[in-house]
């Protein structure tokens, strides 16, 4: 590392030792070098759930600082770079918002982060040449996740931190919502991170149907609701000359399941009333792949499907030649309607979001695609190496206080925006030309409209009532005018955000949920998994394109079975009982 | 002679040994001689290796061993052929092994002659600057990046792509996207890659042809020998030993298809035979950061190909005067 | 003198231009249709499908984001340092090298060989070589980026495979003279070496231009580095498609689209003007002569 760097953690390590000293009782032993005596206590604390630290015998530090902290501390966080802050800032450390936070708590935080493509090779590389930061931000690269991480001595714990106070945010989060508490604490007891907590329904999901609105107006049909319904209304648009459903490959068919979730499965683990099923065993999956194969044959799918990829779809989108097709509220739902009125803004093509489909009229759908509420491997994990964890821990837990989630999302007040009379944020300024600038854009960099989105991982509220349940819902939209182009984009938001309500509007009761498997049973699992994956989509391609005759599908069902799928179904029942139990 | 040894003719056989050693390292010493610039000339090529190649080796340990990041290499644990023997044992694996040869069999057979004949063809041109020309740009395809040249492949290919459509009047059928097809992905694999390369992969073959001396064109003109004669009994054996050359490092390389390419043509239908290796274990998503299992299917790739690369060298060894070594 | 040719020859003439016609257009497609994409306006190449050979409408917007990057020109002049300095440290390793194996009545000449065609398949990974650039000081230089690759075997070994076939007379009346294996070096390999010594500095060139990932292990000043990095910065590829699919805000560019063909053009076309100035050594008859007298 670069000499400045040293010294900078040097001098942090020093701080520590003058702290250390003033904060009598302390138990924190502040050299960067004892990493063993810094994961000790963690390690030991991991038995019981919440156990108490061994060390602190006496009671909770008697001194917990206040933020801002006085003494100088730097927080050295190791990130992978969001490519979409590219070409906007060089560095997390450029970021207004993280400057805000820097002045907040005192402590000087210092982003090192490297591009997205070499995340893995990088992070690899500091554990290997023993070059930790003080904080990851996320571990996903490593290999068993956080917790083999923990288990490696490269993180630690942060249940003795919470317990000694250090972490009042995020110990009054997990309070107030025991749900998120459960699933993020690991089956041993611990916490490892300051999460990335998905909290509100419509973040829990981004895909779904869409289908063209003005073609089923032609038609004269509503928009599908049942199978038999998308069956009319494929066959209509069939008709009408364009391809009336263009997947993507067969993963994707899977992931986002448009159909095959009105038989409330997926083709691989769900579960039904709490038992772990396998859909691609399941007799009702035949029915599926039938249905599949029959629309194939009649030219209801598209032919090159299985070649789409995304830019493929988005340019047959944006040239109206698709009917329906599964979509990302934000990516190609809205870019190829834009790119069409930005071409033509009287174009009659409207297209619209449309429900999970179920086999029965009425019936509410039990799953559907959903990202787990507490983000895996994604968040703030403290180093064994962290030069003070102490402070490290109250500077990170500041990102769950109420004043930091406000800042994250919207920006200061008065500043960014201001609170119309109905309570509402409106983030937006007009310029001197008429056109108005969003202020909160330049603060927290994303992408384009007001609304919290990813910074760094860690927080991800959207229109927060989880924290804050008096905090402002509804973000004002840029204002319109009356340049037609403005008005028609703004009803393009409007119907994609009813779209990705739709899409999120149910629980996903037959969803097997994330859990917290052990990381021997992690790979016992996945070693199962991987080649049954593979033989699944292969089998259901060639189901589909009729290559392989459905007479067969009990040999389908047989060889997988033999592949061992049982065994894997019984790993994921075991936690499940577990998780249930809660 | 006698079939026990005595103990005299023991010593003097053992005489014989030390004998014939000694002349040995006189050759040797007198060899180090006579060719002492030649040495000199190769130290820093040999430290070069030494440094930047051998040194770091010690970290193919890890193919048997389950490494760890935080206990370093050393101190990682033992494990002995746990990794191959995962590999070997996957459900998939010998089709994907199968997969990988074939591919690179085929490549072979197609892939590797055509820049060669794209080379002789070019030297036939007599205007300088068209042939300038034609080879500044012929090679371009090869900078552009595999990403969007597959998806170029993926626009012909598709039922409404010229390829598709081309295909479907040949045969009489409806049109039907290539890519889908798993009887075509190698087909369009290999075409692609000479599309891709032929141009680039030429310029090799025609600085060898003007490394032919002139003084045998010559020759062969005088005993009567029009163009095509001079090109089978000059050009070609001129360039014989590149092409030879050539050829043994091919075959070391058969086991490692590119992941990059069969991943961007690749899909489920075509999996039966477009699945390799590489794609296989980067699915399996085994390779994240498992140093361990990738260090041992390299191993593996590895062991395959330097056998293929010895026999293909001997072979030469014996059929032709080049070898590699 | 004059030779006569056979209408074969002729017929075979006529068909061998309109075979290279042919593959000139087929091989000259990819990089027009970028080129065609790059000034194309954005939200109309998202819809398009098919063949590409104008431009529809006209947009500087996506070089307007590529040179917008304040990185771009510095990571321009980074590259051009390295492909000169990096191509001399390759080239003169790699002729010597070459000689070296080229020799005859070389004792350990086959002992080498065999040493560096096993470092083609074995080597210890990235850990241990990222240890070995730290552990020599080596890491955020640029001699990170300039030694590792020094020599690359393969080149080495069609340097040295073209030694080879040099002829042999033109060492021996040298030899006869009293030369010194370093003298022939020079005097007489040298000379008549240049089509092989611009198609390998060709491929060291080239390979300098195009490289990235050492750069991205090795490298953490930003100032040091080299175009391709900068240039993939800009194209956020393949993270693009995970990313899309989430949650409801997504700014969107069209930009994005034509943007990838952008940097393509920006990151190509200074190394294909290579090209052109080093055919000037794939000059016919570079031996001629050498035997006379």
């Amino acid at each position: 590392m670069s000499h400045s760097t040293w010294k900078r953690i040097s001098s942090a390590g020093l701080s520590a030792v003058v702290l250390a000293g003033l904060l009598a009782g302390c138990n924190s032993t502040p050299s960067s070098s004892s990493q063993a005596s810094s994961a000790a206590p963690s390690n030991s604390t991991s038995s019981a759930a919440g156990g108490s630290s061994s060390a602190s015998s006496e009671a909770p530090a008697a001194a917990v600082p206040s933020l801002p902290l006085s003494e100088p501390l730097t927080v050295t966080i190791f990130s992978n770079f969001n490519a979409k802050f590219v070409g906007k800032v060089e560095n997390y450390n450029d970021i207004p918002f993280v400057k805000w936070w820097s002045e907040q708590t005192g402590a000087t935080i210092d982003f090192q982060t490297v591009a997205n493509e070499v995340w893995n090779e990088q992070f690899g590389l500091k554990i290997a040449s023993k070059d930790l930061p003080d904080v990851f931000n996320g571990v996903g690269p490593y290999t068993g996740g956080d917790i083999q991480a923990f288990k490696d001595g490269v993180v630690v714990s942060l249940t003795p931190y919470m317990e000694q106070g250090y972490m009042p945010n995020l110990s009054k989060f997990y309070e107030a919502f025991p749900k998120y508490a459960d699933m993020a604490r690991t089956s041993e007891g611990d916490f490892l991170s300051v999460p990335n907590i998905r909290g509100h329904a419509e973040n829990l999901n981004s895909n779904g149907l869409v289908v063209r609105k003005d073609l089923l107006d032609q038609a004269g049909l509503a928009v599908p609701t049942t199978i038999e319904e998308w069956d009319a209304a494929l066959r209509a648009f069939k008709t009408m000359g364009v391809i009336p459903f263009s997947p993507r490959d067969n993963k994707w068919l899977n992931t986002n399941m448009p159909f095959i979730s009105a038989w409330n499965m997926t083709y691989f683990e769900y579960q039904d009333n709490g038992t772990v099923k396998y859909g691609a065993t399941q007799p009702e999956f035949k029915e599926y792949l039938q249905l599949m194969h029959t629309w194939y044959e009649d030219g209801l799918l598209d032919p090159d499907y299985l070649t789409s990829d995304t830019k493929t779809i988005t340019a047959k989108v944006s040239a109206g030649l698709v009917g329906s097709y599964v979509g990302a509220a934000g990516g190609n739902l809205q870019n190829p309607w834009y790119a069409i009125v930005e071409e033509n803004v009287d174009s009659p093509i409207e297209y619209i979001g449309a429900p999970v489909p179920t086999l029965e009229k009425g019936a509410t759908p039990k799953i559907g695609p959903r990202y787990d509420e507490v983000n895996p491997n994604v968040g703030f994990y403290m180093s064994t190496k962290c030069a003070n964890p102490e402070l490290t821990a109250m500077v990170l837990d500041f990102m769950y206080s109420e004043e930091a989630n406000r800042a994250l999302n919207y920006g200061v007040e008065g500043t960014h925006y201001k609170l119309t009379a109905d309570g509402l944020v409106d983030p937006y300024e007009q310029q001197a030309d008429g056109t108005y600038k969003n202020l909160v854009e330049s603060w927290r960099p994303t992408f384009g409209d007001a609304g919290p989105g990813y910074l760094v991982g860690i927080l991800d509220y959207a229109n927060n009532t989880i924290l804050d349940p008096t905090s402002p819902k509804v973000v004002v939209s840029a204002p319109v005018g009356d340049d037609p182009l403005a008005k028609k984009k703004s009803h393009i938001d409007t119907v994609r955000q009813e779209a990705l309500s739709l899409w999120s509007s149910f629980e996903a009761v037959n969803r097997v949920p994330g859990l917290n498997y052990s990381v021997e049973d992690a790979q016992a699992r996945a070693d199962i998994y991987k080649d049954i994956e593979t033989y699944v989509y292969e089998g259901v391609t060639q189901f589909i394109m009729g290559q392989r005759d459905l007479e067969t599908f009990d040999a389908f069902v047989s060889e997988i079975q033999a592949m061992g799928v049982d065994k894997a179904m019984a790993i994921t029942q075991k936690y499940l009982d577990e998780h249930n139990k809660k | 002679m006698a079939k026990t040894a005595t103990p005299g003719q023991a010593a003097k056989s053992e005489s014989v040994l030390m004998g014939r050693l000694k002349d040995h390292f006189k050759m040797v010493r007198r060899d180090i001689h006579v060719n002492k610039h030649i040495y000199l000339i190769a130290l820093p090529m040999i430290i070069y290796y030494i440094v930047f190649k051998y040194v770091p080796m010690y970290g193919i340990q890890i193919a048997f061993k389950d490494y760890n990041l935080m206990k370093g290499i050393t101190a990682s644990p033992w494990v002995g052929l746990k990794h191959f023997t995962k590999f070997v044992n996957s459900y998939y694996f010998i089709r994907v092994v199968k997969n990988t040869f074939l591919i690179s069999f085929y490549g072979t057979l197609f892939a590797f002659p055509a820049p060669i004949i794209f080379a002789l063809l070019l030297n036939e041109i007599h205007s300088t600057k068209f042939r300038r020309t034609v080879q500044t740009i012929t090679y371009m395809p090869h900078f552009v990046s595999i990403v969007v040249v597959c998806g170029m492949i993926h626009m012909f290919c598709a039922s409404d792509g010229f390829l598709g459509v081309a295909v479907a009047n040949l045969l009489g059928t409806e049109p039907k996207n290539l890519l889908m097809n798993p009887k075509y992905f190698r087909t369009i694999y290999i075409l692609s890659d000479i599309w891709k390369n032929i141009g680039w992969n030429s310029i090799l073959y025609i600085a060898a042809i003007l490394g032919i001396d002139q003084a045998q064109y010559e020759a062969a003109v005088i005993d009567g020998a029009g163009k095509f004669a001079q090109a089978i009994y000059v050009t070609i054996p001129g360039i014989m030993p590149t092409v030879i050359i050539k050829l043994i490092f091919r075959m070391g390389e058969m086991m490692s298809v590119g992941f990059e390419k069969v991943f961007l043509l690749y899909n489920e239908a075509t999996w039966p035979v477009s699945d390799v290796i590489s794609t296989y274990t980067y699915r399996e998503g085994l390779l994240n950061m498992n140093y361990s299992y990738s260090a041992a299917v390299s191993l593996f790739n590895t062991v395959i190909n330097f056998a293929l690369l010895w026999t293909t060298n001997f072979i030469s060894r014996k059929v032709s005067e080049t070898s590699l070594f | 003198m004059k030779i006569k040719r056979t209408k074969g020859e002729v017929i075979f003439g006529v068909i061998n231009t309109v075979f290279m016609v042919v593959m000139a257009f087929v091989t000259l497609y990819p990089l027009w249709h970028v080129l065609m994409a790059s000034i194309s306006v954005p939200t109309r190449i998202m819809a398009h499908r098919g063949l590409l050979f104008k431009p529809l409408g006209l947009s500087n917007e996506a070089y307007v984001q590529v040179f917008k990057h304040p990185l771009l020109i510095r990571s321009y002049l980074n590259t051009i340092f390295y492909v000169l300095v990096g191509t001399t440290i390759n080239m003169v390793m790699t002729f010597h090298g070459a000689y070296v194996l080229s020799r005859r009545n070389v004792y350990f000449k086959k002992h080498i060989m065999i040493m560096i065609t096993i470092t083609m398949f074995i080597s210890g990974g990235m850990v241990p070589d990222y240890l070995l650039i730290s552990g020599l000081g080596m890491l955020n230089t640029p001699w990170a980026i300039l030694l590792p690759g020094a020599i690359g075997t393969y080149n080495m070994v069609m340097m040295r495979t073209y030694f080879q076939g040099i002829p042999y007379e033109l060492e021996e009346s040298a030899r006869i003279d009293g030369a010194t294996d370093i003298r022939i070096l020079y005097q007489i390999i040298l000379p008549v070496s240049t089509p092989i010594i611009a198609v390998i500095a060709l491929y060291y060139g080239v390979g300098h231009w195009n490289s990235w990932f050492n750069a991205m292990i090795y490298l953490t000043d930003r100032q040091l580095f080299p175009v391709q990095l900068v240039l993939r910065e800009i194209l956020i590829e393949g993270s693009m498609d995970a990313l899309e699919d989430t949650a409801i805000n997504s700014s969107w560019k069209a930009v994005e689209e034509t943007l990838k063909y952008a940097t393509i053009i920006v990151a190509t076309v200074p190394i294909l003007c290579v090209y052109p100035f080093l055919q000037k050594y794939f000059d016919k008859g570079v031996l001629v002569g050498a035997l006379k007298g």
